[in-house]
């Protein structure tokens, strides 16, 4: 193909500017997740203001143990992640990838736990489709989840490029736009928690 | 225009085809002055040649200010006279009448402080404030009397209401404006406004005299689509919602627990009373409602009079 | 190696340098084919409508189908044509050249919006291709709750397919805010960008801000449909006027979405044509932002009468009214340009015109309907439909179309015949003001929306606008066809045949496929056009 191609980038980026419009990018885009999820807290407050009994009773049928621990790990895996963005930026090839590993283990622990809330609920017969709360608690947990999932493959991808040496000093930006991305996974658990298990 | 606005049917429709005028002025005014104003400059500074001069005018601060005030002052009046006028139409009158409304898949339903049951035509005293309380039996629905200038959606998890009144006899439009499925356009009805005596008549149950009189399958043609029976029942031999009509009696007809049955007058009967009872193969029950106690026993023979005349 | 500017964007051919170009200005044409390509099935679904209407009674289609064909006609227009519309066309060919950008921010990521989009737009489709019949969209484009989770058509499917939509909408948005904060050339401050640029930046803000917010609500109506949940079926506890709040909440604020960047194109082709600076660059600029701000609070007006509490309808009212004022500075804006201009009335020229004259009447009838007392009686009657007629069709259609003739020869580097042009434009309006005047009187009088059948006190205003209707898809053939045949058959074009400031008339058409051999460096705003004598 002797033709000009234009497939492939046509122009040279500078790596710092692209950095930047990434994480611009990047913020801009945690905004969008935030009316995604607003949109299902407006219907928690309105719903809760309607029918208050209905959702005590429902929050009553909650696991807050398990809740809390799932708080407690994505805490810890928010912390981890925090440490990978320092070590990439620091260039601590080894130290960012056993930050990734252990954020990628603390996610997993996530959803296992969550398992094993679902499990039984489901099993009982408490479905999406029982009353307006459970609505609310499986469609705002489930979307939570899908989010998790995603953040997990972002980090499993850094991972693989981490054990690459992809990353160094001058190019730890991969790095930390998925840092950003997983601590907005993080708060809005933070938030879902107390809203579904504790008030 | 004279019919459109101000048909004086009613004193509030009259104060809310003021606030149209008041508008409709309003909307004039601003179009045709801008609107002057451009064309007036397309024409006059049309190019002459490539070498005309142009004033390099970048804005002005005195014209964007006024240009923001004013239009903001001319809002504001239109906002306040509006809600004036619509702060009367949310609140009924103290002796204001009740009436229950539901709407149905395609259909109104009219329930009167003494039990009465109408459907489709809702009559009222002329010169009397009604209050209509309503809710939705299915999907939204909207009541809406053009004539009388009212409307409000009719909502399934919620009561809504309105009120008119009628200042004359007449008979006046019921349109459902809210899309509600396949017979929107036919959810149709019409608003009685009865004089004195006519409305005496007709709390008594005393038949019009100068009614024309109809035949028991003609009357009964009239409840098929008074009751909404047509929303689910077809004539044309394809089912619908329910089986269709079509050739029903003398049909052989099975029903999902396996037994069957020749359809007579007796089953019909059962089946619009009491649609759960036996439900027939193919389709499912709790979809009918129960017209027990809503229909008559003359209202049922006719219907079942009208359905004969479907068969072939 | 040969220098970039050698060859011009157009010239690699075959598939692959088309479906996987990251180059702006052909992702901007590939988009705009596909627009087209909707706009068009959704005319001719348009043009079923208008030929049911023709008379009180069934004409040709009955009324399951005739419900059909206004959804089709509804939703297609909305999401496939004209949300997308200007921004992802002339918004993608331009914006990188008038900021003197090689690109957009994120390139691929441009690709990958058109792709979702194509996606998106083949769920919709197949969903149409499907099974006849039953399974067509009937909800009417709105899809409000209960109707859309108990009709049997298929709802999900098109629902799933706006969804997916959303995404293009969304990544396009973030890609244009990136690229005008971060890509703009030395020298172009915010306060020397075109105002295209800024109703750009305000529209993508609103598709930022509001698309996740009916992505949701799409969602739990799939949701809805296929697991049961509650959220807007009574008989759960859930509520069915929280879906219309949820729905309006993205749809009133996308209605700016379609109309500021149609602003911006105006706002480029009157100095130029007016040989004039735009008067009140500021004003302008500013009060898209204004718009797009405000245009968050006022979804409510179109729950009147939906059953919402007295004193939120009050509100949404007075919130709707002071969406007017930025809009109004607008127009004052614009005619004020051309005050003592030299003005040529080319077929730009005359668009722009036309849709000042047009946007003038659909505004002011929003005032009717942002009042209480009167959208009382016009809710859900064919003023609606007039209004938003003239909105869109009126002012985005409008305002494409006068883009598309401005920067058609920068596009193409082709002319197309102009006398054809202003043929095919006066026919427009004549067609389409004929098609929608009758139609304001209609909601006067009271006739419903969505009504496959009337009452024979309708009858002549509906035959009026049928014909007008029809005389209007037929003033569309004559302009596309005319654009057709320049693209085709044109004369070469020059590089700045208007005699335009801005950058993208400084590189030639059609541009290299870079745009910029070397990025320039801006010393001044791009409307210097008077050339009064001072000394
Ligand atoms: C491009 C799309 C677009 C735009 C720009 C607008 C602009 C406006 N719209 Fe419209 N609207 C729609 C598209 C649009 N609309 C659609 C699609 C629907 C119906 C959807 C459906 O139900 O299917 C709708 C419905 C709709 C309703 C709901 C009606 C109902 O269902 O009952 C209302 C009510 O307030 C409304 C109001 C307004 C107002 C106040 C503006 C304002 O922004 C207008 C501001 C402009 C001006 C005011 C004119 C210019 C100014 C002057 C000439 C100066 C003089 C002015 C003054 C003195 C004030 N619109
Ligand atoms: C961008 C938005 C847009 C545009 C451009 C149009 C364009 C047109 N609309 Fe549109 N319309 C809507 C958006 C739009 N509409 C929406 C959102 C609704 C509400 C739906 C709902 O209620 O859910 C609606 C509803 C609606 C109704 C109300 C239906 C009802 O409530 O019952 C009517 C009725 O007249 C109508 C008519 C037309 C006509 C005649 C055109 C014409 O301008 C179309 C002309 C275009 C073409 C015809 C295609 C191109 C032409 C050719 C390829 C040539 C071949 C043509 C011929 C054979 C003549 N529309
Ligand atoms: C909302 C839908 C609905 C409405 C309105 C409705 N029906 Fe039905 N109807 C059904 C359904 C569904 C069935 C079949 C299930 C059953 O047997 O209950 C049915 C069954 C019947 C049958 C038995 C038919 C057969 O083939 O055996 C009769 C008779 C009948 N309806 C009469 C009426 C009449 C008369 C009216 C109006 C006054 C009416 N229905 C209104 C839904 C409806
Ligand atoms: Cu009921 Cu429309
Ligand atoms: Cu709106």
């Amino acid at each position: 193909m002797s033709e000009p191609g234009t497939f492939f980038h046509l122009h040279e980026e500078d790596p710092v500017e692209a950095y930047e419009n990434f994480k611009l990018g990047m913020w801009i885009f945690l905004a969008t997740e935030v009316l995604l999820f607003g949109g299902l807290f407006a219907a928690y407050f309105i719903f809760k203001f309607i029918w208050p009994t209905v959702f005590e009773d429902g929050s009553s049928h909650l696991n807050k143990f398990m809740g809390g621990l799932n708080t407690l790990v994505l805490i810890f895996s928010s912390f981890s992640m925090a440490m990978a963005v320092d070590a990439a930026q620091r260039g601590q090839q080894k130290k960012l990838v056993r930050n990734l590993a252990i954020t990628l283990f603390f996610a997993l622990c996530f959803i296992v736990v969550k398992g094993f809330e679902w499990g039984p609920k489901l099993s009982h017969g408490i479905t999406p489709g029982s009353d307006v709360f459970f609505s609310v608690y499986y469609m705002t947990t489930g979307l939570h989840l899908l989010h998790v999932l995603v953040g997990m493959s972002f980090i499993g991808l850094l991972l693989a490029r981490a054990l690459k040496g992809r990353y160094h000093e001058e190019n730890f930006g991969g790095v930390e736009i998925g840092g950003l991305y997983w601590h907005l996974v993080d708060i809005i658990w933070i938030f879902l928690f107390p809203l579904l298990y504790l008030i | 225009m004279d019919k459109i606005l101000f048909n004086g049917l009613s004193e509030l429709g009259t104060h809310v085809d003021r606030v149209h005028v008041f508008i409709i002025a309003i909307m004039a005014f601003c179009f045709i002055a801008c609107n002057a104003v451009l064309i007036y400059f397309m024409l006059r500074y049309r190019r002459k040649g490539p070498d005309d001069v142009t004033a390099s005018i970048k804005g002005n601060h005195l014209l964007e200010a006024v240009w923001t005030i004013i239009p903001t002052i001319v809002v504001l009046i239109v906002f306040v006279y509006g809600v004036r006028v619509w702060g009367d139409m949310r609140k009924p009158p103290e002796n204001a009448m009740t009436i229950n409304v539901t709407g149905v898949q395609w259909a109104w339903r009219f329930e009167y402080p003494d039990g009465r049951i109408e459907a489709e035509d809702l009559y009222v005293p002329a010169g009397q404030p009604i209050r209509l309380n309503m809710v939705s039996n299915d999907v939204l629905h909207s009541f809406f009397i053009p004539e009388l200038r009212v409307k409000e959606d009719v909502v399934p998890s919620q009561y809504t209401h309105l009120w008119f009144q009628a200042d004359y006899e007449g008979v006046y439009n019921i349109f459902c404006t809210e899309y509600c499925g396949d017979n929107h356009s036919y959810m149709l009805g019409k608003v009685h406004a009865l004089g004195p005596e006519a409305w005496d008549r007709w709390v008594r149950r005393v038949p019009d005299p100068d009614a024309v009189q109809l035949s028991p399958a003609e009357r009964g043609a009239k409840l098929y689509s008074k009751w909404g029976c047509l929303g689910c029942h077809s004539t044309d031999g394809s089912p619908n919602i329910g089986p269709t009509f079509k050739n029903l009696m003398g049909r052989s007809e099975s029903f999902a627990d396996g037994s069957t049955v020749v359809v007579d007058e007796n089953y019909i009967m059962e089946s619009i009373k009491q649609p759960n009872a036996k439900i027939v193969a193919g389709f499912k029950p709790d979809q009918m409602p129960a017209f027990e106690g809503q229909l008559s026993q003359q209202d049922i023979t006719d219907l079942i009079d009208y359905i004969k005349t479907l068969n072939e | 190696m040969s220098t970039q500017s050698d060859t011009h964007y157009l010239e690699a051919k075959g598939f692959y340098n088309w479906f996987f170009s990251v180059d702006h200005k052909r992702i901007g044409l590939m988009y705009l084919a596909a627009i087209l390509f909707f706009f068009v099935l959704a005319g001719m679904a348009a043009m079923l409508v208008r030929l049911e209407l023709l008379a009180p009674g069934e004409q040709f289609i009955d009324r399951h189908g005739y419900n059909v064909a206004f959804t089709l006609h509804g939703a297609m227009m909305v999401f496939l044509f004209i949300v997308p519309g200007i921004p992802a066309t002339l918004g993608n060919f331009c914006l990188p050249l008038m900021i003197g950008a090689k690109d957009v921010a994120f390139p691929r990521l441009n690709l990958l919006s058109f792709w979702i989009y194509v996606l998106g737009a083949a769920i919709v489709v197949m969903s149409l291709i499907g099974p006849p019949g039953e399974a067509w969209l009937d909800t009417g484009w709105t899809l409000y709750t209960p109707y859309s989770v108990e009709s049997s058509s298929g709802v999900i499917p098109v629902t799933l397919g706006v969804f997916i939509l959303g995404f293009s909408s969304i990544l396009t948005g973030l890609n244009f805010a990136v690229t005008i904060h971060k890509m703009r050339a030395p020298g172009m401050t915010w306060h020397r960008l075109p105002l295209f640029v800024w109703a750009l930046y305000s529209a993508s803000l609103i598709q930022i801000l509001a698309t996740p917010v009916v992505g949701i609500t799409l969602l739990l109506l799939i949701m809805e449909r296929s697991f049961g949940i509650g959220f807007f079926t009574a008989s759960l506890g859930g509520d069915p006027i929280l879906f219309e709040n949820f729905f309006w909440f993205y749809s009133h604020p996308v209605v700016y979405i379609m109309i500021l960047p149609a602003m911006g194109v105006v706002a480029e082709i009157l100095p130029v044509f007016a040989k004039k600076p735009i008067f009140g660059y500021r004003a302008i600029a500013y009060s898209s932002l204004a718009i797009a701000l405000v245009s968050f609070f006022v979804w409510g007006h179109h729950l009147f009468v939906s059953g919402m509490s007295n004193w939120s309808r009050w509100v949404f009212s007075l919130l709707t009214f002071a969406v007017a004022i930025p809009t109004a500075i607008k127009v004052f804006n614009w005619i004020s340009t051309l005050y003592k201009g030299s003005i040529q009335l080319d077929s730009p020229m005359l668009y722009a015109c036309a849709f000042i004259f047009l946007f003038t009447i659909a505004g002011l009838t929003g005032l009717p309907l942002a009042t209480l007392a009167t959208d009382v009686h016009l809710h859900d009657t064919y003023f609606v439909v007039a209004h938003f007629h003239y909105t869109m069709q009126g002012g985005t259609v409008i305002g494409l179309l006068a883009g598309l003739h401005f920067w058609f020869p920068k596009i193409f580097g082709k002319m197309y015949n102009e006398k054809r042009a202003r043929v095919g434009f006066w026919m427009l309006f004549v067609g389409f003001n004929a098609t929608f005047m009758p139609q304001f009187i209609l909601g006067y009088m009271g006739m419903p929306r969505r009504y496959f059948d009337y009452l024979d006190q309708f009858a002549d205003l509906h035959f009026m606008s049928s014909i007008g209707g029809f005389v209007n898809g037929l003033a569309y053939l004559f302009i596309l066809g005319n654009l057709i045949h320049g693209i085709i058959k044109g004369t070469a074009a020059e590089k700045n045949p208007h005699g335009s400031l801005s950058l993208e008339w400084t590189v030639p058409s059609p541009p290299p496929l870079t745009n910029f051999d070397e990025i320039p460096e801006v010393h001044d705003w791009t409307y210097g056009y008077g050339n009064e004598q001072h000394a």
